[in-house]
């Protein structure tokens, strides 16, 4: 049943077996595996069914670290989340991110890939997706040229994306909320804090507040937050009464490790087969699924390199000559990466001229002696962030409209970061070179700690409440629940110990999966 | 220029192009002997490589900034590395694809091997710089 928290009576206690914070993909996923049980479980969002301004401006917040986003633009608060916003790419992480990898500090997952995967397949259907594959051969339609770039070798591999509808949670699965007769879903509910007792060991309460000036409780034996990566850290700060460093932090982790999926353009490919390329340059549908391909390192060379994972696509960009564009034209063009390339074309003449395979393949596209492509192929990428403590999110001085401290985001990258992305290139431009694919510019500056220009992140929050078994290198274990507190468990990607390259949604589908599992195994036992 | 002058001119450019066209088809013993650097043989590959020659010489004369030692017409010949009894065959029997075929044999050989360079970020083959490099030399 969806019910309005603002009606509820003031100072009344609610109580429920299973209290879920957060109604975004994570905790509406756990939500629906509780459907049935024979526990009762309580849903508490802070935002209605639609978007509404004083809701969002909870999510002000103030960055010190790296240039990002408002806060309340990459995160969105009403039921549903962030899901209301999604682009819907979908992707497993692969096996070498949940390695402990040598090269890089503070890596490694609690688990394996291997035993992740059953609960990936389960989070396909929940995302609208096809089958679990994420193998290119799998997907290849020659129909429509949509096949695996010829490079061969040992080097790189062309990986898959799967396209979500997008799945929007709340719509999609409102019904179902509202339907259930053992899940009471409570809008417009604001959590204030996770009270404990005296010890700090066991949740007893969450304080909930409307902004209209409501208050009441919840009590719950078992206690889990979905508030995203960002707001997760935030509200265990936030309770502070018991242990003023807040709740989990007894090894001053909360918040730290925020991890995001630094994208950027990097580069511009001189294609002598553009048909062959169209895996990463075009998307393709079969069997109604729309898929994408993108380019990676294989494994292997991750490894000897020692390099972050990251793929790469191929994308067209208008190019114009510079001589018709305004100042202001060529600044945006510069800060996207739209530099026109002057040499750009004349290799194309040279390799053209030099090789008769491209010479015939360019003069069947263009029937006329003058062949350029309006549009210039470039190189756009996500790249996997290594953990950095020093990357955090914090509590900053300001307080927000239920008189929280709102959240203060420092977000650091490490020079490996863009050095992986910049030894990956040479390597692939090799590739394609070897394999007659084409000639690469790389566009990343020598210099080690110079960012691209055109670097932003993908909204996606990762890190902030570390998986590891041991409490002195995590915030929850392995199995999600925080260390130190017997009832209080964490959902979604924030407990990332690393990041990989894919976006996060279907691992948080897939780990809110095994969350439910386990608590209801808990729960019967 | 009168006529007979023409005609003589034009006879003149026979024999200059028998010439050429002759040491074309003699041995590399007999080149060496004479000295001979097939130079117009090799301008001749390279025009017929290059049909933008602007563009060939655009690149090279980029490479040649960077690398200024190798302006240097028999040296790039011998770094470009094709074989000397190949080059003496081919041009014995000069055939256009076969030259296209080593220098592509060349070019993933260079990226295989890491014998690139990397001009203005462009992660290119030694061998297709260093032919445009020469292109730059004679002014095709």
């Amino acid at each position: 049943m969806l019910n309005d928290a603002r009606a509820v009576e003031k100072n009344r206690t609610i109580k429920t077996d299973v209290c879920i914070i957060g109604a975004g993909a994570a905790g509406i996923t756990i939500a629906r595996e509780f459907i049935g049980q024979k526990f009762q479980v309580c849903l508490l969002e802070s935002g209605g069914e639609a978007y509404d301004e004083k809701t969002q401006s909870l999510y002000s917040g103030v960055n010190s670290g790296h240039p990002y986003y408002q806060l309340d633009e990459c995160r969105l608060r009403w039921l549903g989340g962030t899901t209301n916003h999604w682009a819907g790419d979908c992707r497993p992480l692969d096996e070498i991110d949940f390695e402990t990898r040598s090269w890089v500090s503070y890596s490694g997952w609690p688990f394996s890939k291997a035993h992740l995967n059953p609960f990936y397949e389960r989070a396909q259907s929940i995302c609208q997706l096809g089958p679990f594959s994420y193998e290119a051969r799998d997907w290849e339609n020659p129909e429509e040229n949509f096949t695996i770039p010829p490079f061969g070798g040992d080097q790189v591999l062309t990986t898959i994306y799967q396209e979500s509808p997008p799945t929007r949670f709340g719509l999609v699965y409102r019904d179902e909320l509202q339907c259930a007769e053992n899940l009471a879903t409570y809008l417009y509910a604001n959590v204030l804090e996770l009270e404990t007792d005296q010890t700090g060991r066991t949740v007893t309460r969450l304080s909930v507040a409307t902004l209209d000036g409501n208050k009441w409780f919840m009590e719950a034996k078992r206690f889990i937050l979905a508030v995203g990566g960002i707001e997760n850290p935030r509200l265990l700060l936030n309770s502070n009464k018991v242990f003023p460093p807040g709740l989990g932090n007894h090894h001053d982790l909360v918040g730290r490790f925020f991890m995001e999926h630094p994208e950027y353009w990097s580069g511009i490919v001189l294609p002598l087969a553009p048909y062959s390329l169209k895996m990463l340059s075009h998307k393709s549908r079969k069997n109604n699924v729309p898929v994408w391909g993108a380019l990676t390192l294989k494994e292997g060379v991750l490894r000897k390199e020692k390099l972050m994972n990251f793929s790469t696509t191929l994308r067209y960009v208008d190019t114009v000559p510079l001589g018709i564009k305004s100042f202001s034209q060529m600044k945006n063009d510069v800060l996207e990466g739209n530099v026109p390339d002057q040499l750009l074309e004349h290799l194309r003449n040279v390799i053209v001229d030099i090789d008769d395979i491209a010479h015939a393949t360019y003069r069947k596209i263009f029937k006329s002696d003058a062949p350029l492509f309006p549009k210039t192929l470039k190189f756009f990428n996500r790249t996997e962030q290594s953990p950095n403590p020093d990357s955090r999110v914090l509590l900053g001085e300001e307080r927000d409209d239920l008189g929280k401290r709102r959240v203060r985001l420092h977000w650091k990258l490490n020079p490996m970061d863009l050095y992986s992305v910049k030894k990956g290139h040479e390597i692939m431009a090799k590739e394609f070179g070897r394999a007659g694919l084409g000639r690469i510019k790389v566009e990343l500056d020598d210099h080690e700690s110079i960012w691209p220009p055109t670097l932003r992140g993908e909204y996606h929050h990762m890190g902030t409440t570390r998986m590891h078994n041991d409490p002195k290198q995590g915030v929850v274990d392995g199995n999600c629940r925080v260390h130190g507190i017997s009832n209080l468990f964490v959902a979604g990607s924030s407990v990332f110990p690393t990041s990989g390259y894919a976006n996060p949604t279907l691992t948080i589908v897939a780990l809110a999966l095994r969350l439910a599992d386990y608590i209801k195994t808990s729960i019967i036992q | 220029m009168n006529s007979s002058e023409s005609i003589s001119r034009r006879i003149l450019l026979k024999i200059i192009a028998g010439v050429s066209v002759a040491s074309c088809f003699w041995p590399s013993s007999v080149l060496a002997k004479w000295k001979i650097f097939p130079q117009e043989c090799l301008e001749g590959m390279l025009t017929g490589l290059f049909a933008h020659k602007k563009s060939a010489i655009f690149v090279g004369q980029k490479y040649l900034e960077k690398v200024p030692n190798e302006a240097n017409v028999s040296l790039l010949v011998d770094l470009i590395g094709l074989p000397q009894s190949n080059w003496s065959s081919k041009l014995t029997r000069w055939d256009k694809n076969d030259i296209k075929g080593l220098i592509r044999q060349q070019q993933m050989l260079d990226f295989e091997c890491n014998r690139i360079e990397k001009i203005e970020g462009w992660v290119l083959s030694k061998t297709e710089v260093r032919l445009c490099a020469l292109a730059s030399l004679f002014k095709l």
